[in-house]
């Protein structure tokens, strides 16, 4: 409990330094008064609006300006939507939320048996075969494999659709694309190229690991005692190799929120990532600063979880011993 | 008492003829639209961007509006007449109806005027020529203006009426205001008396139309409108490949071969009203981020010698693939004010270097040049042509490409923190004045004109002339002073016109598309075939 109170306050603090940094950068990002008015806008027009936003003032005072409602659960309206930030944000997280959950699932269902078959056949033909396209996964960038896949799917071959969320249902009161025949068909895509990069990376984890833990003693033991394949292998070895892919497995499950954003773009996925880089393209300062506080929050709490998943997985640290 | 009267009333009727125009509706014919923006509001008085003018021009209405013709008619005023110089009277089209079925009335219009000069509004500047305006009844209002305003009708073109009672009853009787962090109701919703009326609306998403069974107008045989922003190039392509959506704008010009090659699918394009020009600083006495003493743009034959040295039909024939029209002059042909008599300064390195010479740089110069990358249509490479063309007579530039939301708040009022740059114009009114006022006039700020005059260039003679034509009312006499006054510019070399962009489409083969140089989209004039 005790712990937990510890790192929901680190949390808090990485959450107010990933503002501090937004509202630094935000100097830089261009003007929010150019994106709101028109050309025949006057100067002294620009000038009376840009001083009621308080784009005037220094930026300390705009950050604790901005801390002081963000505390009190007021996020701002988005100058480019008109809208309030948090709504929209409530309303495009579901989005993103679905397509890094199916890209996570895949990537796992493909990647832990993928990892120890090539762990455990490394010289094997088909080994050979998944590291080769593992390699590809993990440097192809995905905003050309992802106009790639239109290129061969949409424009050529006409099964998937090439932009878009599809129908959404209603399920728990969040309207997800996961349970309509066209929201999948929609959302196939895009989670195939975002789940195309953990796969590799996780794949060639898993392996690695395996390989490390299989010339270990107690394996040689475990074969010495005649233990059947499956139990060595998945009971002995591959419960070891957990605690680093657990790890890794937590922060690309962050990071595939900032992958996101490309995979979203060239699907016109209406995402927290597409939100993003129209809020750049805008200058829209208060959007801007609530993603950032909340991709922040989202990296704390998959640490938190990872830490958590941890005491499961690994007695010693259950029971303190080093 | 009796306007609510007649308001029910008519609302009865018009209920009466949605009924009728529903049963004989024809087929539903849905066009699917893609574009790389989306609309920023649904308020048509809160963001003048010509994108979500057009957009919204769909669903609302102004009391005129262009024909397929691209000539100014009534919409919702049916007659308009000159009682004298200053005073207008706007003869209002009976039995029109908003999309919730209330009945359109001078009231609204004058409510949306006093709404389009609202503190929050963004469209002030359509009614700055207007004294006042009132209701004389139930279908006419008055409109008083300051001075003689030959291009009132050009004016008024972007002011959209809406519902007086719908706004007052949603508390939308202003346009958001950002400061006091109120939602506003008409930025999400929209209730107008256009050819098409929105259905659902997710901003950045989607956007669905539906046609206005009890328009008072001729509609094409479109009866839904599918609108989905794309924002990346290659995927909105793809969708128009792939038969996903019927309309694309705008088309990338390196797309063209390939959707042209497409079977299914077509390019369109026609002249757009957009100007692209290089600027020179001429204000300065010493010119920013070049290690040149002094100005050397004070001296015309600088600037002519840049005029003489940048290719422009390379820059067309190469950056834009062809899809581009040279200018000779600030404002395309469609455009009042547009002087037929003026040549473009031939492309000519001699020329420029002798020029250059004489002004007193044999050996040319260096300077920077800014220059947006996202906001035209291949700006960037326009500006790396002009860079290489510029260097065969010794002029080195260093480029700075950068996107809008850089370059914007580098060159723009009050800092114009640039001595070279790319800038482009289109006039909204269709008439020079527009480019005069905001654009070419010598700089005065407080006044209002000159704003985007980031050159600083001034031709007090053309000030003046201009000044006189604002308010001459013979249109023969007016064009003529518009006309010299653009020659005087063009001879003071301002700036360097380029070429005005085309507009370029791609569609489905079966979609009958109109474009109009405004880059305008209007929805009610297309066919589904």
């Amino acid at each position: 409990m005790q712990f937990l109170i510890a790192r929901l306050f680190q949390a808090a603090i990485v959450m107010l330094c990933v503002a501090f940094i937004g509202f630094l950068v935000f100097q830089y990002i261009g003007d929010p008064v150019l994106a709101l008015v028109g050309q025949e806008t006057t100067v002294a027009e620009r000038d009376a609006l840009r001083e009621s936003l308080g784009l005037n003032d220094p930026i300390i005072v705009q950050y604790f300006r901005y801390v002081a409602n963000a505390i009190q659960g007021d996020f701002g309206i988005s100058y480019s939507f008109n809208r309030e930030v948090s709504e929209m944000i409530a309303d495009r997280l579901p989005a993103t939320i679905e397509l890094v959950l199916l890209s996570g699932v895949l990537s796992l269902l493909l990647a832990v048996p993928a990892g120890i078959y090539t762990g455990i056949k490394r010289k094997g033909g088909i080994a050979q075969t998944i590291m080769a396209l593992s390699v590809i996964g993990v440097s192809v960038p995905s905003f050309l494999l992802g106009i790639l896949l239109i290129l061969v799917y949409s424009v050529w071959l006409n099964w998937l659709p090439s932009f878009g969320r599809g129908d959404v249902a209603s399920v728990l009161g969040f309207e997800t694309s996961l349970f309509t025949l066209d929201g999948l068909r929609h959302a196939l895509m895009p989670a195939a190229v975002l789940c195309l990069f953990q796969l590799g990376v996780i794949l060639r984890l898993i392996r690695a690991e395996m390989l490390e833990v299989l010339r270990t003693d107690y394996i040689r033991f475990a074969w010495a005692r005649g233990l059947p394949a499956r139990h060595v292998y998945l009971g002995h070895a591959l419960k070891n190799t957990l605690v680093p892919v657990v790890t890794a497995i937590g922060l690309q499950l962050s990071s595939l929120f900032a992958f996101s954003i490309i995979t979203e773009r060239v699907f016109q996925w209406p995402g927290m990532g597409s939100l993003l880089l129209h809020a750049i393209g805008q200058s829209d300062i208060p959007l801007l600063a609530a993603y950032l506080i909340f991709v922040g929050l989202i990296f704390t709490i998959s640490n938190l979880l990872v830490d958590a998943i941890y005491v499961l997985i690994d007695p010693r640290i259950r029971h303190g011993a080093r | 008492m009796k306007t609510k009267m007649s308001k029910t009333l008519i609302r009865l009727i018009s209920t009466c003829a949605i009924t009728i125009g529903l049963s004989g509706a024809a087929q539903a014919e849905i066009l699917r639209v893609a574009s790389q923006g989306d609309a920023s509001s649904l308020d048509p008085h809160s963001h003048n961007e010509s994108f979500t003018n057009y957009f919204l021009a769909n669903v609302y209405e102004g009391l005129v509006a262009r024909d397929v013709n691209f000539e100014i008619t009534g919409q919702l005023a049916e007659s308009w007449e000159q009682i004298d110089a200053n005073t207008w009277h706007f003869k209002l089209r009976p039995n029109v109806t908003f999309h919730d079925g209330a009945a359109f009335a001078a009231d609204d219009v004058v409510f949306s005027m006093t709404r389009a000069l609202a503190e929050t509004s963004n469209f002030k500047h359509v009614l700055a020529s207007v004294d006042s305006f009132r209701a004389i009844d139930d279908l006419t209002v008055e409109i008083i203006t300051k001075a003689p305003n030959p291009i009132l009708l050009n004016d008024l073109l972007d002011l959209m009426i809406l519902d007086k009672d719908w706004a007052e009853a949603n508390g939308a009787q202003e346009p958001i205001n950002l400061q006091a962090e109120e939602k506003s109701f008409s930025a999400t919703n929209a209730n107008g008396t256009g050819p098409y009326q929105i259905v659902s609306r997710a901003q950045g998403e989607r956007t669905t139309m539906a046609v206005n069974e009890a328009y008072w107008g001729e509609i094409g045989n479109v009866t839904e409108v599918d609108f989905t922003p794309i924002n990346n190039a290659a995927t909105l392509v793809s969708a128009l490949l792939s038969g996903e959506v019927d309309v694309v704008m705008p088309l990338p010009l390196q797309d063209i071969a390939r959707v042209e090659s497409a079977e299914g699918a077509k390019v369109v394009s026609s002249a757009e009203a957009r100007t692209m020009y290089i600027g020179m600083d001429q204000w300065r006495d010493q010119i920013i981020e070049s290690p040149v003493e002094g100005n050397p743009f004070l001296d015309l034959r600088v600037r002519q010698a840049f005029a003489h040295a940048i290719d422009a039909q390379a820059i067309i024939d190469r950056v834009m693939q062809g899809q581009a029209t040279l200018v000779s002059q600030y404002v395309m042909d469609k455009v009042n004010g547009f002087n037929p008599d003026l040549k473009q300064l031939e492309y000519n390195i001699e020329t420029a270097k002798s020029l250059l010479a004489e002004a007193g740089y044999p050996d040319g110069f260096e300077l920077t040049m800014d220059c947006s990358t996202d906001r035209y249509v291949n700006d960037g490479q326009i500006c790396q042509a002009v860079v290489s063309l510029l260097a065969r007579v010794n002029i080195k530039v260093n480029l700075i490409a950068q996107s809008k939301a850089q370059f914007f708040p580098k060159v723009v009022a009050p800092e114009f923190g640039t001595s070279f740059f790319l800038l482009s114009w289109t006039p909204s009114t269709m008439d020079s004045l527009n480019v005069f006022q905001n654009v070419l006039g010598t700089r005065d700020l407080e006044g209002g004109t000159g704003a985007w005059n980031i050159s600083g260039c001034s031709v007090p003679e053309a000030d003046a002339i201009v000044a006189k034509a604002a308010t001459t009312m013979d249109p023969e006499a007016r064009e003529a002073m518009l006309q010299h006054a653009m020659q005087l510019m063009v001879d003071d070399v301002c700036l360097i016109p380029l070429h005005a962009q085309q507009l370029v489409w791609g569609t489905g083969a079966n979609i009958e598309a109109v474009q109009h140089p405004t880059s305008e989209f209007p929805l009610e004039l297309f066919n589904v075939n």
